[in-house]
């Protein structure tokens, strides 16, 4: 048919105008995403994006180059974050109910995904077994505040029939394993406060301030101390615009915003990171930042120290991760100091710590599935 | 490098696009040689001495096989022949099965000889049998030795189906190394080609292998039988849709550069017997084996038995070059007792068999052979098989459920994808756009084809950037080969 005369098609222009348009693309992606300025900081993932390398003959021949210079080609990919918001897009039309190890969840929560597979349950062991020893080695009282998931409370957010890790088995074995460092299971009290209100962030991994008082309301209830109520301690609301982690991971193009709430009435402190003295115990400067959680405590340091009182007869130690930052405040009125210690970023004996200060209680707080996870627990018998 | 990364997509092909349309004609092989040696140094830094070496040493037996042919020394030229086979094998035997032969001979003596530190230099198994291709032609007289050192090395190392094939006979691009044509519309189409294949692998094979990873990775106590065929079926798509995919990327990128690749691919999974997959599936290395081991061997002229036997070392080759692990040799072995069980009484019984039936006896085999394939460790793959056959835990379970849910809709795609019914699609239309034998409407017909082929492709090519620009998992399957 085509070799009629007269009904051959001339398609050039149409070549012509693919040409273009394909190799526009390509070509002007590939062009600026190097020329332009390197970006360092990636705000949004909360994270130093890789910069492109220095050409040096010994890491060409060991592929090292190559590899860095791929990784930052990605990093500095111009629009970065409207081609992943692109990409999450596609694989939710597609069906998909995860994306980089997070589940897309009910009513806007996003969730990380802990299968069993993920838990190391020897580590688990050997890390209860470290904070049995500090109970046993810390002359106070200890307690142990296993912080439950997201999606071990929120089970009925995330997708049907996900798979996610059993925590049950894992709070059975915290209970026998910790004596003399009291497992709290604040489980109960989660719960309740789960039926009503929001206790997890819906975009990040950490918990709602009403969540962590939830753990404070069952750590004074276990330590017969004294419990205000939450409209005691003057919550103000603090950002309205708050999109954590988790969104940072799936990039989803309609996330619903987090607000964010702190404690006002709290007692007037001497704060110190590290030995630096601060001004306080929320770091203003975070809430015009994308990582907003920082706002409590200016985010993770080695060692955090707050006095209330110089006289320091009532003395609190905690061994943390980050659940904890929002958690704290409620305790400082019934203390005259507490410590903060960071395992992953303290580099001092906590032995030592121990032997020097006395502290009357010593509080382990992790959220569980980190614990589990954590290769630093270790040095609390140093 | 591998095509389905951003800098091959956004730098390396543009570069060399633009160079090559510039470049004299004269120079243009030496342009892509340039350009294919930067492209294999950018992963492969040190190796690219042994690919130099191969090219080197297998122009120079041309050379000679053509010197001692002249002069009508047929002993010079076994000489040559055999030096260059066993160079070739011996090259790609110590550094892909050496240390499968030093863990091997450990465990059956319980001796303690140290593994050689080699990693297995990328894409050694293609370009080793494309060099052998060349001199074995050359020895049987089939090709002429080419004298130019520049197109002979272009051909060894040419980028496009370097890593991951076609494997290219030389007999069958000789032609091609002068005088190519390069014009817009086969750039055009080479595009395409390139963009249907890039989203083959990136936006079908690269998603579909999470949930093979999720399930490899997972603990096999609590896998069901339902998971155990849905980690099946995924790796089945995966293998195909990334290796095709490559295929695909690669005849296309010939096609912009004026050359005309063997097809590898012609939808394996919609036949009927194994028979037909093996016709279907890696066309070229099926050819390779046939052309320079089955037939050499006296293939099925010297009797049945002795057929027989030639079809197990076939098989049992084609097993081992997929990798140097004793899993890929038992995968090679399966299809040998299968083809056979084919070739003496099946496929006649068969015939008798409704289509479908042959086609779910075909994908069945196909299927349980890719699980054969993908787990090395024989304990793990006999515990796999057997979940998948209900010998052990349970039929079903939520997870099995939670997969079906969230990759139900993508595995019906695939499925779709895989089959013959797009491209029947395709035919039914153009029928019908002919059938209104009006130059308007075939003019009409094939610029409304166009269009929405590019748009398709345009497509294909940005949701391929968003899911290499997020970094989702992209791995690269015959680093083994």
């Amino acid at each position: 048919m085509e070799q009629k005369a007269g009904m051959r098609v001339d398609m050039k222009k149409y070549y012509r105008i693919y040409i273009v348009v394909i190799f526009g693309i390509i070509a002007f992606f590939g062009l600026f995403s190097i020329l332009l300025p390197e970006k360092g900081y990636s705000e949004n993932e909360n994270r130093y994006l890789e910069q492109f390398p220095k050409v040096k003959a010994k890491n060409i021949l060991s592929g090292d180059y190559q590899e860095r210079f791929e990784k930052s080609f990605s990093d500095q990919f111009l629009g970065r974050d409207a081609w992943m918001k692109g990409a999450t897009a596609v694989k939710r039309a597609a069906g998909f109910q995860e994306v980089s190890e997070v589940y897309f969840g009910k009513s806007g929560h996003y969730i990380t995904k802990t299968v069993q597979e993920d838990i190391d349950q020897k580590q688990y062991l050997r890390n209860l077994r470290y904070v049995e020893y500090l109970g046993e080695t810390c002359g106070g009282d200890a307690s142990t505040i296993l912080v439950p998931s997201p999606g071990t409370i929120l089970g009925d957010k995330i997708p049907n029939h996900a798979p996610y890790y059993d925590a049950d088995a894992m709070y059975n074995e915290a209970g026998t394993v910790l004596k003399k460092a009291k497992n709290v299971d604040i489980r109960p009290e989660i719960e309740e406060y789960a039926k009503q209100n929001q206790v997890y962030y819906k975009t990040d991994h950490h918990w709602t301030l009403l969540g962590a008082y939830a753990a404070y309301s069952a750590y004074s209830d276990a330590n017969q101390m004294l419990k205000h109520t939450y409209g005691y301690f003057a919550v103000k609301k603090i950002s309205e615009d708050f999109l954590g982690t988790t969104y940072s991971k799936v990039m989803p193009l309609n996330a619903k915003k987090d607000t964010m709430y702190a404690a006002t009435n709290i007692p007037p402190a001497a704060v110190a990171y590290d030995g630096v003295e601060r001004s306080g115990i929320y770091d203003v400067e975070k809430l015009t930042q994308k990582d907003k959680y920082g706002y409590f405590f200016g985010g993770n340091y080695g060692e955090v120290s707050i006095t209330m009182n110089e006289k320091a007869e009532k003395k609190l130690l905690v061994i943390k991760d980050s659940y904890a930052n929002s958690f704290v405040p409620f305790l400082m009125e019934s203390f005259d100091q507490i410590t903060m210690i960071d395992l992953r970023y303290y580099k001092k004996s906590v032995q030592k710590l121990l032997e020097e200060n006395n502290y009357g209680q010593v509080l382990v707080l992790y959220e569980l599935s980190n614990f589990a996870q954590d290769k630093n627990l270790y040095k609390l018998v140093y | 490098m591998v095509f389905s990364s951003l800098i091959f997509v956004c730098i390396f092909l543009p570069v060399v696009l633009v160079l090559y349309m510039i470049c004299p004609v004269k120079y243009r092989n030496l342009l892509l040689l340039l350009a294919s040696l930067f492209f294999y140094a950018w992963g492969e830094p040190r190796y690219i001495l042994i690919m130099l070496f191969s090219t080197v040493f297998d122009y120079a037996n041309g050379r000679l096989l053509e010197y001692f042919g002249d002069r009508n020394q047929p002993k010079g030229k076994k000489g040559i022949l055999a030096l260059s086979v066993v160079g070739n094998l011996g090259i790609l035997f110590f550094f892909k099965y050496s240390n499968l032969l030093i863990h091997s001979w450990n465990q059956l003596t319980e001796s303690h000889m140290a593994a050689l530190k080699i990693a297995l230099p990328i894409g050694i198994s293609f370009y080793t049998f494309q060099t052998m291709s060349y001199t074995i032609d050359v020895y049987r007289g089939k090709v002429k030795a080419q004298h130019n050192f520049i197109d002979f090395a272009m051909y060894v190392s040419m980028f496009p189906q370097l890593i991951a094939g076609p494997i290219v006979r030389y007999q069958y691009i000789e032609n091609q190394l002068s005088g190519r044509v390069t014009d817009a519309e086969r750039w055009v189409k080479g595009m395409q080609r390139f963009l249907v294949g890039l989203g083959k692998k990136v936006i079908f094979a690269n998603q579909i292998g999470l949930l093979w990873n999720d399930i490899l990775q997972g603990n096999f106590q609590t896998l069901s039988m339902a998971e155990a065929w849905l980690g099946a079926a995924a790796f089945t798509f995966q293998i195909y849709f990334d290796f095709s995919g490559y295929s695909d990327m690669a005849i296309g990128l010939g096609h912009m550069f004026g050359f005309t690749l063997p097809e590898n691919f012609e939808h394996p999974y919609s036949s009927k017997s194994i028979t037909e997959f093996w016709r279907r599936w890696h066309i070229t290395l099926s050819a390779w084996f046939r052309e320079y081991v089955y037939i050499p061997l006296g293939g099925n002229r010297k009797g049945r038995q002795r057929q027989i036997v030639n079809l197990f070392i076939v098989w049992f080759l084609t097993g081992l070059w997929h990798g140097a692990s004793w899993n890929f040799v038992l995968w090679g072995i399966y299809f040998f007792v299968i083809l056979l069980a084919e070739k003496l009484f099946l496929l006649k019984e068969m015939e008798r068999w409704p289509e479908i039936l042959q086609h779910v006896y075909a994908v069945f085999f196909i299927t349980v052979g890719w699980v054969l394939f993908a787990i090395e460790d024989f304990s793990k793959m006999g515990y796999y098989l057997q979940v998948m056959f209900g010998m052990k835990n349970p039929v079903f379970n939520e997870t099995a459920l939670y997969y079906l849910q969230t990759y139900g809709i993508f595995l019906v795609i695939l499925a779709i994808a895989s089959s013959r019914l797009p491209i029947r699609l395709v035919y039914r239309l153009r029928k019908y756009m002919l059938r209104v034998e009006t130059e308007f409407a075939v003019k009409k017909g094939k610029k409304a084809e166009f269009i929405v082929y590019s748009i398709y492709t345009l497509v294909i090519l940005l949701v391929s950037m968003g899911l290499l620009i997020s970094g989702s998992y992209n791995p690269f399957l015959y680093f083994r080969f």
